[in-house]
């Protein structure tokens, strides 16, 4: 088992559930005996890093005084094995996200995001998917025994039914984030999807059903998620730039990043990245929510995405930051506009500058998470 | 490059009408086009509006019954023709056993109308290549069915002439989920699954063959219609020829230097018309390219059914018609298997007369050339012959 950590503390804490899968044994050139039909899926490089950048973040990066970091489950597979730091420092091997181990792990995190009402649960899923009715989530031996197997989804799960299982649980922050394709193909149409076993059982009666339960998809419905091979993932990256930075707000003096502002910081982020070169994408957020739960509290006033263009700037033209009018420049983004780059939060006079004539001058812009955006006259 | 196809007959606007000249634009500006075009730009004159509508909406036809075959039926018949009649549980690993090309062509061909896009058209150039660069290869013997057969048809295509760019994203890019291109190929082949009791020779198929017997009502009622009012009182072109030649000027004033070429394609009684609008209604109009596909141009001529057919032709100093002055090159494209598909060399002078085998039944002949990548693909090696500097 890969418990990377387990405080054991009483009171809140936030547990969480991550899984990589990039190696799988019975998709394209993978190590077993290959589906007759694998639906085209591939191998990926992505995931396994993706799902370690996570963790690693959840270990060295949250921060939440209310409900800090008490577990950690990890399971990763990957052409060669993962190792991630643990508790005391040492690096210990991952194991990889076999069916059995996801739910080994899934049972562990269950019962631990279950102790206590005011605990956080956050679950991350990145790999392949594939949507039908629901979402499937692949393991690494999906496919088992290879050829043509009995049942199919065996080795998979059902992500939605999963999530309204998790309506059992007593935590009242859950997040969900699944970094995977949920393209609706035409081979899974031939299959009703029954024999997608859900991770925890839904339950009709006895429900949390006032938790702040966030989803947020890589993907739209039928759509792509994409990453740089061998590299963490667009919306990965997004979302761990998206909680440290503009998935947060200022609340009760403190910059604290919920269930109610997390999701539009990744999906700017995402919307941001679209650019020429880049495979488009579009994160979506979805699920229940009857309050507001924090996951994370920056420590300082968060980095946003900015964006400034105009018509009509010469491209030897500048944009200055400044705190006031008379102060000087914090920053400057010097190329032709459009600028794009990220500030503190804060309010700001912006000078767009050609040399030393002002050409834009805007005195008292405010620069607010999930992004400023303008377009300067 | 304009390029303009005229359609033949027993075509009426629909969905299904719409999706399939979608289709065919894609794989004539991804394949046939491959570069001759800087911007090919296909254009589809749609006269069926103005062809045979029935009065009584075809009530004399014995059965009553014309409607066109459900998709299922279609597969069917597609599947029949393909396999030859054989039955087997896994006809597309049968025919690419037989014929690897033939068996590219009938995927994409299943490949549902509206599923198909450029980069679909990209990848039945790219598998068409492979097939027929590899017409035996030898994984054919390791795979023993047809899921098997396209799993490993993707990866050997995917894996093929690392000179050819996929479709798709650059590989620097992953994505997680399936490869959406194959995904569609897969789904096109899937709708063998669905067919009532396998394909051949089911009763399934004799019911899907005996409805051919009410499209001929239309067939031949758009024939007539064509001849007996394509012109009007006053000697000018009547509705369908109109539509052909605002089309042909279009095409020729779209013309530009990256582009100078313009091509007209004619299906079946399509390229009847184009030279009735070439030799009598516009003869100043030119054309760089004529390609006449399943057509009856040389049995029209052989009966002067034309505007411009002479009854002095053939005699002892003119043996035949001379192809005309406004017409660069003239490839004329038929089928044996194609009743309605007829020779030109025997009639006129100078004609490229090529064969191409559509591997289907007479029943299927006439309708499936243009949904082939293997068509596309001959189709582009004759054009580049005369076309290209």
């Amino acid at each position: 088992m890969t418990t990377v950590l387990d405080t054991a503390a009483p009171g809140p804490g936030t547990h969480a559930l991550v899984i990589g899968v990039g190696a799988y044994d019975h998709l394209v050139g993978g190590r077993g005996t290959l589906l007759d039909n694998p639906f085209g899926l591939k191998q990926l490089g992505s995931p396994p890093r993706s799902a370690l950048a996570f963790a690693e973040w959840l270990l060295g990066g949250l921060a939440n005084d209310v409900a800090p970091l008490a577990s950690l489950e990890v399971v990763i597979s990957a052409r060669t094995p993962v190792t991630i730091a643990d508790s005391g420092g040492q690096r210990v091997e991952v194991e990889p996200a076999t069916m059995a181990n996801i739910r080994a792990a899934t049972e562990r995190w269950f019962a631990r995001a279950d102790s206590h009402d005011d605990n956080v649960a956050v679950f991350y899923h990145c790999g392949h998917g594939l949507e039908s009715s629901d979402l499937a989530l692949l393991a690494q031996d999906f496919g088992a025994p290879g050829g043509d197997p009995v049942q199919l989804w065996a080795n998979a799960y059902n992500f939605h039914r999963t999530y309204r299982g998790m309506a059992k649980c007593k935590a009242k922050g859950q997040f969900f984030f699944v970094d995977a394709c949920r393209q609706v193909s035409a081979d899974v149409l031939e299959f009703d999807g029954r024999d997608l076993a859900a991770l925890i059982a839904p339950k009709l009666r006895g429900q949390n059903s006032t938790r702040n339960a966030p989803i947020l998809y890589a993907s739209a419905r039928a759509a792509r998620a994409f990453a740089r091979t061998d590299s963490v993932s667009r919306f990965t990256s997004a979302l761990i730039e998206a909680l440290d930075s503009n998935g947060a707000e200022r609340q009760q003096g403190r910059w604290q990043v919920s269930n109610a502002t997390l999701g539009r910081g990744v999906i700017k982020r995402i919307e941001l990245g679209n650019v020429k070169g880049v495979p488009s994408q579009d994160c979506v957020s979805d699920g229940e929510s009857a309050g507001t739960t924090t996951i994370h509290v920056l420590a300082d006033a968060p980095r946003v995405p900015v964006i400034v263009s105009g018509k009509t700037l010469p491209a030897t033209a500048a944009l200055e930051f400044r705190r006031s009018v008379s102060a000087p420049p914090d920053l400057t983004a010097a190329g032709p506009a459009p600028w794009r780059l990220d500030v503190q939060a804060g309010t700001y006079a912006l000078w767009a500058l050609d040399g030393q004539q002002l050409i834009a001058d805007l005195t008292e812009e405010w620069i607010m998470p999930p992004a400023y955006e303008r377009e300067l006259p | 490059m304009p390029l303009v196809f005229v359609h033949g007959v027993n075509t009426r606007d629909s969905d299904g009408h719409r999706d399939s000249v979608a289709k065919r634009a894609n794989l004539f500006a991804r394949v046939a086009l491959r570069g001759l075009a800087e911007n090919p730009s296909i254009t589809d004159p749609y006269w069926g509006g103005d062809a045979a509508r029935p009065a009584w909406g075809n009530a004399s036809v014995p059965d009553g019954d014309y409607e066109s075959f459900g998709i299922d039926d279609q597969t069917a018949v597609l599947v029949l023709e393909a396999t030859g009649g054989i039955e087997d549980e896994n006809p597309l690993l049968r025919l690419a056993r037989r014929s690897l090309p033939e068996a590219v062509d009938l995927l994409w061909t299943l490949i549902p109308e509206d599923r198909s896009d450029a980069e679909v058209a990209e990848l039945g150039a790219k598998t068409v290549a492979y097939a027929e660069s590899h017409p035996a290869p030898g994984w054919l013997a390791e795979v023993s069915n047809d899921a098997q057969f396209l799993t490993r048809l993707e990866l050997e295509v995917d894996a093929w002439d690392p000179a050819v760019v996929s479709p798709g994203e650059p590989d620097t890019w992953e994505s997680f989920g399936v490869a959406e291109v194959w995904d569609r190929v897969r789904e096109g082949a899937g709708r063998l699954l669905g067919l009532p009791g396998r394909a051949a020779g089911s009763v399934a198929i004799a019911a899907a063959r005996a409805k051919i017997h009410g499209t001929l009502s239309l067939f031949i009622g758009d024939i007539l219609v064509y001849l007996n009012r394509r012109t009007t009182a006053d000697g000018s072109p009547g509705a369908i020829p109109s539509i052909v030649i605002s089309a042909l000027e279009e095409a020729r004033a779209a013309v530009t230097p990256a582009d100078p070429h313009v091509v007209a394609v004619g299906h079946s009684m399509g390229g009847n018309i184009l030279y009735d609008a070439l030799t009598h209604y516009r003869p100043d109009l030119r054309l760089d390219a004529l390609v006449t596909v399943g057509s009856q141009v040389g049995v029209f001529e052989e009966l002067k059914l034309f505007k411009a057919s002479r009854s002095d032709i053939p005699s002892r100093t003119a043996p035949k018609v001379r192809t005309p002055p406004n017409v660069g090159h003239w490839i004329n494209v038929f089928d044996r298997q194609d009743l309605l598909s007829f020779a030109g060399a025997a009639v006129f002078d100078p004609v490229l007369d090529f064969e191409y085998s559509t591997g289907a039944t007479v029943f299927g002949a006439h309708t499936r050339y243009f949904e082939r990548p293997s068509f596309h693909r001959r189709l582009n090696e004759r054009l580049t012959d005369v076309l290209a500097p």
